[in-house]
C-alpha cells in the first residue's frame, strides 16, 4: 500500500509519499504563502523522484484540520479532486491528533494546540493508551490561551502541551499552578511521518471515506458578515 | 474583419469556475460545443445581502468535486478515465479564497489524468460565452460585459484583442440592482428580484436620471441609486413595482445606449452581451431590437451562458491553449487580474 500525504492545515505545509514499511519521502516548506502554487509541482516531484506512478497510490492521507482556513481549503480541494480523478479514497486525520500521537509514551495528560490566529488556539485533550498511541478525551475546540490555561488548572494534573499553539502562547500558561511541560519545537507542527503512521492502519482496515464525503474541521464559524471592502472590490458577480 | 472563426484546441476540455459564488464545471468539445454544464449557485449568501467570502470558499470546497463529477457524468464520460484532453480554470479576477478552490482542483485533475492545465481570465471567459452558441462572430465586436462585479464595454477586434472602451466609475450595474432591491425591501440577489417586481410596474412611471451623457462610454450608477432612494422616500404613494420598473428602464436604457454608441464609434460589425446581468429580460429585448435598427449582428447568449459557468471558461481555455500553450502547474490565483 502506498499513501500520498497532504497537510496544508498550518503554517508548515507538508507533502509526502510513503510505501508501507519504508521511510516516507517528505517535502515540507513554510506556508501558507505559495501553498497553492507549490502543491501540484511538489506532488509531481515526489512521484518522479521516488519512481512511483500515480496509479500506484492506494489512498490519500489528509490533514483535515483544524487549522488555517485558506490553507485547509487548498489542500482539501486538491486532495478531493486528485482522489476523485484517480478513483481512490481518502483517510482524513485531524491536525490535533497528529500532533498528540507521538506523545503516546507520556503518562501526563496531553493537550494538543494549533495556532488559530486572532489570539486563539484550536485544541483537544488526549491520554496515552496501552499498546501505544493516544486517545482523544475532548472534542476539538477553539478558545483563547487564557481560557485553555484555566481549563488545564481545573484538571489538577500534570500536563504536556504540544504544538505551535503552546509555544506561541507559552506566557499565557504561566498562571497554571500544576507542573506543565512543553514539547519542543520539533513537534510545533503536525508531522507527515506521523500522519502516515496514523493513516496506514486505518487504510488497511478500509476506514477511509469517499473524496466527496471529506469534511474540513473548521470549528470556528465563518465571519458571517459581508466584508464590504471586499464586496466593493468584487461584489456579487451575476 | 468580417466573419472570423478562431483557432482553438480540438478535443474535450473541462472548464472549472469558482471565482465568486457559483461552483461550476463543464465539458466542452472543440472550444464550442458544451457537452455538459453544471452550475451550483450558492444560497448561503442571500440572508447577508452580498457574498460572504469565507462562506463562499467553504461552499466551493464542499461542492467542487460533486460538481466536476456531475459535469463528467453528464458528458457521458467516466471520472476514472474521462478522455478529457485539458483542464481550464478561472485564475482571476475574483475572491481569493474562492478562486483557490478551483485552481487547486484543476491542478489535481491535471496531475491525476496527465493532461495540460490552462489558466483563464474570468472576464475573457464571459466574452467567449458567445462562441458556445455562434459558429462565427462578426468582428470587430462591441461586447457589453455586465455583472455584479463588472460593467464594461469591450471592443473585441478578434479573440484575444481587447480594449476596454468604457466602464463603471462607481457601482457595477448588478451592484446597483442589489442596493436598490435592498432599499425597496426586495430580496437578494437584486437583479432577478427587481425584474420580477418590475413586471407589474410601469417603466415610464418615473423618469430617473441617465448619468454621464457626456459622449464617453463610461457608466455611473451611484447617482441613479440615490435618485431612486430619494424619490421613493418622497413619494410613498408610488408603488414599488413602478419604481422597480422605472429603475430597470433607466439602467437598461443607459447600458444599451452606450453600447450602441460604442458600436457606431468603433465601426463594430456586431454587439454581444456577456455577464450575469445579461440574464435580464428587458436588457436582452431592448439591446436586440435597438441593435437591429443599427444594422449590426447581435449575439445574446442563453441565460445559463451569461451567468458564471464552466463552459465559457473551457471555451476561452481551448483558444488560449491553441494560441499560447498550457499554463504551468505552478499557476496561482490572481484576485485582481485585468482583462488581457
Ligand atoms: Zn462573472
Amino acid at each position: 500500500m502506498i499513501l500520498l500525504g497532504i497537510d496544508t492545515a498550518t503554517e508548515m505545509t507538508s507533502l509526502g509519499l510513503c510505501k508501507y514499511g519504508t521511510p516516507p519521502a517528505v517535502i515540507s516548506f513554510p506556508g501558507p504563502k505559495n501553498q497553492l502554487e507549490s502543491i501540484g509541482p511538489i506532488v509531481r516531484q515526489l512521484l518522479d523522484q521516488s519512481g512511483i506512478s500515480k496509479s500506484q497510490i492506494g489512498a490519500i492521507a489528509l490533514d483535515v484540520g483544524p487549522g488555517l482556513f485558506t490553507g485547509l481549503r487548498v489542500g482539501v480541494s486538491f486532495a478531493k479532486s486528485l482522489a476523485g480523478g484517480l478513483g481512490i479514497p481518502i483517510v482524513p486525520v485531524s491536525s490535533l491528533d497528529i500532533q498528540a500521537y507521538p506523545q503516546g509514551n507520556c503518562s501526563r495528560t496531553i493537550v494538543s494546540l494549533v495556532d488559530a490566529r486572532r489570539g486563539e488556539v484550536f485544541y483537544a485533550t488526549y491520554r496515552k493508551v496501552p499498546g501505544g498511541g493516544v486517545e482523544r478525551l475532548t472534542s476539538y475546540s477553539v478558545a483563547s490561551p487564557e481560557e485553555v490555561a484555566s481549563e488545564i488548572e481545573s484538571m489538577a494534573e500534570s500536563v504536556l502541551l504540544v504544538g505551535l499553539g503552546a509555544i506561541k502562547y507559552k506566557d499565557a500558561f504561566s498562571t497554571v499552578s500544576q507542573p506543565l511541560h512543553f514539547a519542543g519545537s520539533a513537534s510545533a507542527y503536525p508531522l507527515m511521518p506521523v500522519l502516515f503512521e496514523i493513516a496506514f492502519p486505518l487504510a488497511f482496515s478500509e476506514e477511509f471515506v469517499s473524496p466527496e464525503s471529506v469534511e474540513v474541521i473548521y470549528i470556528r464559524d465563518a465571519d458571517a458578515k459581508v466584508n464590504f471592502d471586499v464586496r466593493q472590490a468584487f461584489p456579487k458577480d451575476r | 474583419m468580417g466573419m472570423n472563426s478562431h483557432a482553438v484546441a480540438s478535443g474535450l476540455i473541462l472548464g472549472i469556475e469558482t471565482s465568486c459564488d457559483e461552483t461550476a464545471a463543464a465539458v466542452v468539445k472543440d472550444g464550442a460545443l458544451a457537452l455538459s454544464s453544471v452550475i451550483y449557485s450558492q444560497q448561503v449568501h442571500s440572508k447577508f445581502g452580498g457574498v460572504v467570502p469565507e462562506l463562499a470558499g467553504r461552499e466551493h470546497e464542499r461542492r467542487i468535486l460533486t460538481v466536476i463529477r456531475q459535469a463528467i457524468d453528464d458528458a457521458g464520460l467516466k471520472m476514472a478515465k474521462p478522455q478529457i484532453d485539458a483542464v481550464a480554470v478561472t485564475t482571476g479576477p475574483g475572491l481569493a479564497g474562492a478562486l483557490m478552490v478551483g485552481v487547486a482542483a484543476a491542478k489535481a485533475l491535471s496531475l491525476a489524468w496527465g493532461i495540460p492545465i490552462v489558466g483563464v481570465n474570468h472576464l475573457e471567459g464571459h466574452l467567449f460565452a458567445v462562441h458556445l452558441e455562434q459558429d462565427s462572430i462578426a468582428y470587430p465586436s462591441i461586447m457589453l460585459l455586465v455583472s455584479g462585479g463588472h460593467t464594461m464595454i469591450v471592443l473585441v477586434e478578434e479573440p484575444g484583442k481587447y480594449r476596454v472602451v468604457g466602464q463603471s466609475l462607481d457601482d457595477a450595474a448588478g451592484e446597483a440592482f442589489d442596493k436598490v432591491a435592498r432599499f425597496l425591501g426586495l430580496g437578494y440577489p437584486g437583479g432577478p428580484e427587481i425584474e420580477r417586481e418590475a413586471e407589474f410596474g410601469d417603466p415610464k412611471a418615473v423618469r430617473f436620471p441617465r448619468a454621464l451623457r457626456d459622449g464617453s462610454f463610461n457608466f455611473s450608477f451611484s447617482g441613479l441609486k440615490t435618485a431612486v432612494v430619494t424619490y421613493a422616500k418622497r413619494n410613498a404613494d408610488v408603488g414599488v413595482s413602478d419604481i422597480a420598473a422605472s429603475f430597470e428602464d433607466a439602467v437598461v436604457d443607459i447600458l444599451v445606449e452606450k453600447t450602441l454608441n460604442a458600436a457606431k464609434a468603433f465601426g463594430a460589425h456586431s454587439v454581444a452581451l456577456a455577464g450575469g446581468v445579461g440574464a435580464n429580460t428587458r436588457l436582452r429585448t431592448v439591446l436586440t431590437s435597438r441593435a437591429r435598427t443599427l444594422g449590426v449582428a447581435v449575439y445574446i447568449p442563453s441565460r445559463q451562458n451569461c451567468t458564471d459557468n464552466g463552459a465559457m471558461i473551457a471555451a476561452a481555455g481551448a483558444w488560449r491553449l491553441e494560441n499560447f500553450g498550457p499554463s504551468d502547474l505552478g499557476l496561482g490565483a490572481y484576485p485582481s487580474l485585468a482583462l488581457p
